[in-house]
């Protein structure tokens, strides 16, 4: 694979409409301000990288997204639907409502993988179609091989997760997240735990469904995939959205000084 | 010993196995009743309100603290006196599931935290409900987990369906006292109650590993994917 401006979505109606946005987002865990009231759009078929250091607040961002952690203030809307307002004067939608929301859009996938230890990776992978969307099971098998021969798996498909190398799992952990057609995928540092030689694999997947016009968040601190694969950098630090831009002029010629400190301290270690 | 009185014992056999077939039979069904409540407990347990959890673990403590037998005589006499007239073999499971229910339900509670915990928030972002999550991802793993815990407490469970001839269900250890007391030949008839209830006991034993081994060939340990992680992961 080479490197290629992704193609995005192709225009069409209702592509005005953000898949993501967030107004006015805040969290804190005790005193510490996790999130600092974050505005953030993502357009359809957009690749959003997200780079900063630990403690930045990227991570919490993508849990608050996907209601894994619940946030202190703000309103998200996913694909024009609002899942969560909690600004003064505003109604918020009842959890169950925001959760069907979220099942239906968004997907995400982990730095640690988390695939489901006692299945296969096809059974992992039908999972959620099976269990959530309540798809026959033949046609969820038949989609599940198609999503693992795509990520290069076919072969091992009745493996388990720990016959797999960290790369092959998560791939099968992108295939699962697939499975269940998301407008949104969330990527969460999903080659950070694995060693160098394995994240290559996983990051020609995803440059794959770049390609593809899946919209992707993707937090991670692979530097030459946020240039090559990226619509948007966007730098964060305590919370805060510091600086953002095309990935090329954030990564040469970074406006802020934050940014170009942390970009010193990435850029040497690579 | 000569010939005719191997003829005697050899004719209580039939009798005493047919006794047998109740402990064969008793103890897969009160295991599995079992199991089913300790599972409900274990749920209970992990309950994020104190109101089911509190009386939970009370319960558990009472039933854990007091003698099988006594759970046994309160199904069958106890009960009956307050109206509620069991048969004995009713009584005898109703009473065993509710102690191994109990000592389950803490063992499958340690098995539920031995899962990790990011399982629940890969079943989360695949958008299950909790119920699913608990079917699907935790319940499994957990019940492999405790599977060698389990099959002690099978045999446990074996043996404490002897109690249940002292309120008139006819297994082994019922007949054998019936006999014993017609013809006073103790020695020979606990010869072959010992024998028998050992045979069977190792049986079921050597059944039960297997299947252990079949199930956990699969299940990788856990400290293979924390090894995976990288020291400078960033978990904000």
């Amino acid at each position: 694979m080479t490197s290629m401006t992704p193609a995005g979505a192709s225009p069409g109606p209702g592509d005005d409409i953000p898949a993501v946005e967030l107004i006015g987002v805040s969290k804190r865990f005790g005193s510490n301000m996790v999130l600092d009231s974050v505005d953030l759009r993502v357009r359809k078929g957009e690749i959003l990288v997200v780079i900063g250091p630990s403690g930045s607040g990227k991570t919490t961002l993508l849990r608050c997204l996907i209601g894994l952690v619940p946030l202190d203030d703000g309103r998200i809307e996913i694909d024009g639907e609002c899942v969560v307002d909690l600004r003064r004067g505003h109604p918020t939608p009842s959890a169950r409502t925001a959760e069907a929301i979220r099942r239906r859009k968004l997907g995400m996938v982990f730095q640690s993988f988390n695939l489901f230890p006692h299945r296969t990776a096809l059974e992992n992978v039908m999972e959620g179609p099976v269990y959530v969307r309540h798809a026959p099971r033949d046609q969820a098998r038949a989609d599940a091989e198609r999503l693992l021969a795509q990520v290069g798996l076919a072969e091992r498909r009745h493996h388990y997760p720990a016959q797999l190398s960290g790369g092959q799992q998560q791939r099968v952990a992108i295939a699962r997240a697939l499975a269940m057609k998301p407008e949104v995928i969330l990527f969460d540092e999903v080659t950070s735990a694995l060693d160098p030689e394995l994240t290559g694999e996983v990051l020609a997947v995803m440059e794959e469904l770049a390609e593809q016009g899946q919209t992707m968040i993707v937090v991670t601190h692979e530097m030459g995939f946020a240039r090559e694969v990226g619509d948007r950098l966007l730098f964060m630090d305590q919370g805060r959205i510091i600086e953002q831009g095309d990935p090329r002029t954030v990564l040469d010629a970074p406006q802020q000084d934050r940014t170009r400190k942390f970009l010193s301290k990435v850029l040497h270690t690579h | 010993m000569n010939e005719q009185d191997l003829q005697r014992l050899l004719g209580y056999v039939p009798d005493l196995a047919g006794g047998l077939f109740y402990t064969i039979v008793l103890t897969p069904i009160a295991m599995a009743s079992a199991t089913i409540l300790g599972v409900l407990f274990a749920i209970g347990l992990n309950a994020p309100r104190r109101i089911i959890r509190t009386p939970i673990q009370w319960f558990i403590e009472v039933a854990r603290s007091i003698p099988e037998l006594v759970h046994v005589f309160i199904w069958y006499e106890a009960f009956a006196i307050m109206g509620l007239v069991l048969p004995a073999i009713a009584a005898g499971i109703g009473a065993l599931t509710v102690v191994f229910g109990a000592f389950l339900g803490e063992v499958i509670r340690a098995g539920v935290l031995a899962v990790e915990p990011t399982q629940w928030e890969s079943g989360q972002v695949l958008g299950m409900s909790r119920w699913t999550i608990w079917r699907r991802v935790i319940l499994p793993q957990a019940l492999r987990t405790v599977l060698p815990v389990w099959s002690s407490y099978y045999i446990s469970m074996y043996k404490a369906t002897a109690l249940l001839g002292l309120i008139t269900v006819p297994d082994l250890l019922f007949r054998a006292r019936g006999l014993a007391s017609q013809n006073f030949r103790h020695f020979e008839i606990y010869t072959i109650v010992l024998v028998l209830y050992f045979i069977v006991g190792k049986a079921s034993l050597a059944i039960i590993r297997r299947y252990e081994r079949r199930l956990r060939v699969d299940v990788p340990k856990s400290e293979e994917l924390t090894l995976l992680r990288h020291p400078l992961a960033d978990h904000t």
